[in-house]
């Protein structure tokens, strides 16, 4: 193998680590470590699992047919299922995007004590000279390396000194410690798979492969950023949950804002060590930015059939282009509405997990047609592994709003 | 070997590109034509655009989308939705391609036109919409 291709792999794989955390993690981790320990790591594990599997599923399908997913959702289901799932991830997604484009402006307050609400605009102006600037790869890798500095969080929980057994006895225990109640718990378990198993992550991986012109020659190197990605992006996931149990689950505090996401490692490393996790904060939400922002892109231009990406130049995609800093601009005023954007995280999170049936179905529906597919239709493996994260999503989402609406999100 | 093929996964609802491989749209509704009572229909136009996508949807959400589609198309174009004749496309395989660029339809995607001319052409660095 050439160096420069081992290199094209790492990176490829750094990213996936980088693109699995967000916003979404970051509050959900925190918050559920510091009340129920690690008794909800199963989800982790469970939705690395189930992302890794559609993720995997929908660049093999666009090495097939060079089209990505939202491209055949509509081709398979018609227009009217997909402009539902279009509206649906739309708002999501948009809802995303603000949440995202808070979180860097929170790290960034975080280093500077400067309120976040002035950092916004500065966050949206620079999200937007950087797509306009950079070329895809290397955007991605940028926040993708960045990104790698929240390996942090692992480093934190060996020098908090934990007792062992008591985390193994937390993670083997799927149940609410006292003094929480079920419905709270599976609230949680809802948050969780919302925030680590997003659509988005597959609209942008899928049309990425399609930007980057991945061919069958491609798929060795999809699947080691897949499978080597996304678990290390689990480990980031459940480290976050188990600094947070080892400083605040005793204590009774709860998590309410990001500076506390990052507090136990302050604890653990001391400044140093909060200011390489700011970075890795700064660099995990501001890539999850550009992700959630081109994949409203993607979704829009996907349904119409508009010419997207970033591959020719801006004018040859204006309609793209347009969507895109529309979307942004959008965010960026909600987002200066003063609205809590932790609140809006955990809500977008749950109708994020209510649509995830919606944007599966059709994935392994054409992953298993022989005749699209050929020789890379799914195996055994992908379609069981496929058919029960289908069912599982399908579970998450029918109890999604009712719990959400039960347990007050969770506050009760 | 003929095998029965439906329109509804060949045709309808496919990837439209030019001749050079530039995306410009989905086959959003097909126009048909019976010669005479008993013989099988002919497909004349391929409709692109969203408002031959809400004409076909219907409901409140399709009557919309066309309103909005025929607004922003202007009073300039002929009515209906905006249509391209069957002769013009070639391969159907896998994407709808068409055997002319997208300079040569000049009623197709007009959104993408007056964007490009009007607002993301004047930025800098915005590269050349006719290339």
């Amino acid at each position: 193998m050439k160096p420069s291709k081992l290199l094209a792999f790492t990176l490829g794989t750094l990213s996936a680590i980088g693109g699995f955390i967000d916003i979404g993690d970051l509050v959900a981790d925190a918050l559920v470590g510091a009340r129920f320990g690690l008794a909800l790591a199963w989800v982790t594990v469970l939705s690395v699992v189930g992302i890794a599997c559609y993720a995997e599923m929908s660049a093999r399908i666009t090495v097939q047919t060079r089209r990505p997913a939202f491209d055949l959702i509509r081709s398979r289901l018609g227009p009217g299922y997909a402009l539902a799932g279009l509206l649906g991830a739309l708002a999501v997604t948009g809802l995303l995007v603000m949440a995202e484009l808070s979180g860097v402006a929170l790290a960034l307050q975080l280093a500077t004590s400067v309120h976040y609400l002035l950092w916004v605009p500065v966050a949206a102006a620079l999200v937007l000279v950087l797509v306009w600037v950079l070329p895809f790869e290397t955007m991605e890798r940028i926040y993708g390396l960045l990104g790698l500095t929240m390996l942090v969080f692992v480093v934190a929980v060996w020098h908090l000194i934990p007792d062992w057994f008591r985390l193994w006895s937390s993670a083997t225990t799927p149940a609410p410690p006292a003094g929480e109640t079920w419905p709270a718990y599976l609230f949680f378990v809802v948050t969780l798979i919302g925030a680590q198993m997003t659509p988005y992550e597959m609209f942008f991986f899928s049309s990425g492969a399609v930007e980057s012109r991945w061919g069958p020659k491609d798929l060795t190197e999809m699947r080691v950023n897949v499978l080597v990605g996304f678990p290390l992006g689990g480990l980031l996931a459940i480290a976050i949950q188990a600094v947070a149990f080892l400083v605040f689950f005793d204590a009774g505090i709860q998590v309410e804002h990001l500076s506390e996401t990052v507090l136990p490692v302050g604890l653990a490393l001391g400044k140093i060590g909060l200011a390489i996790a700011l970075i890795g904060v700064f660099a995990a939400t501001f890539g999850a930015t550009l992700e959630t922002l081109f994949s409203t892109g993607y979704q829009l231009a996907q349904y119409f059939g508009w010419s997207y990406g970033k591959v020719q130049p801006p004018a040859q995609a204006a309609r793209f282009t347009t969507s895109i800093a529309s979307m942004l601009l959008l965010a960026t005023a909600l987002a200066l509405t003063t609205i809590n954007p932790i609140t809006v995280t955990i809500v977008a999170v749950v109708f994020s997990a209510t649509l995830l049936p919606f944007t599966f179905l059709p994935v392994l529906l054409v992953g298993n047609d022989q005749q699209v597919m050929g020789d890379l239709a799914n195996g055994r493996l992908s379609n069981a592994l496929g058919t029960i994260t289908l069912g599982i999503s399908i579970l998450v989402s029918l109890a999604a709003v009712p719990l959400l609406v039960l347990t007050r999100a969770g506050t009760s | 070997m003929t095998r029965h093929q439906s329109v509804r996964f060949t045709l309808l609802d496919q990837q439209i590109i030019d001749v050079d491989d530039r995306r410009i749209g989905r086959v959003d509704d097909l126009l048909w034509e019976q010669p005479s009572p008993g013989e099988q229909p002919l497909i004349t136009h391929v409709l692109v655009g969203a408002q031959a996508l809400g004409d076909r949807l219907g409901g409140i959400t399709g009557w919309l989308m066309a309103h909005v589609a025929a607004r922003l198309r202007g009073t300039t174009d002929p009515e209906g939705p905006t249509r391209v004749p069957t002769q013009l496309v070639g391969d159907h395989q896998d994407l709808v391609r068409l055997r002319v660029p997208l300079s040569e339809l000049p009623q197709v995607a007009g959104l993408e036109r007056w964007l490009a001319e009007n607002v993301v052409g004047r930025l800098p660095g915005a590269g050349d919409a006719d290339q």
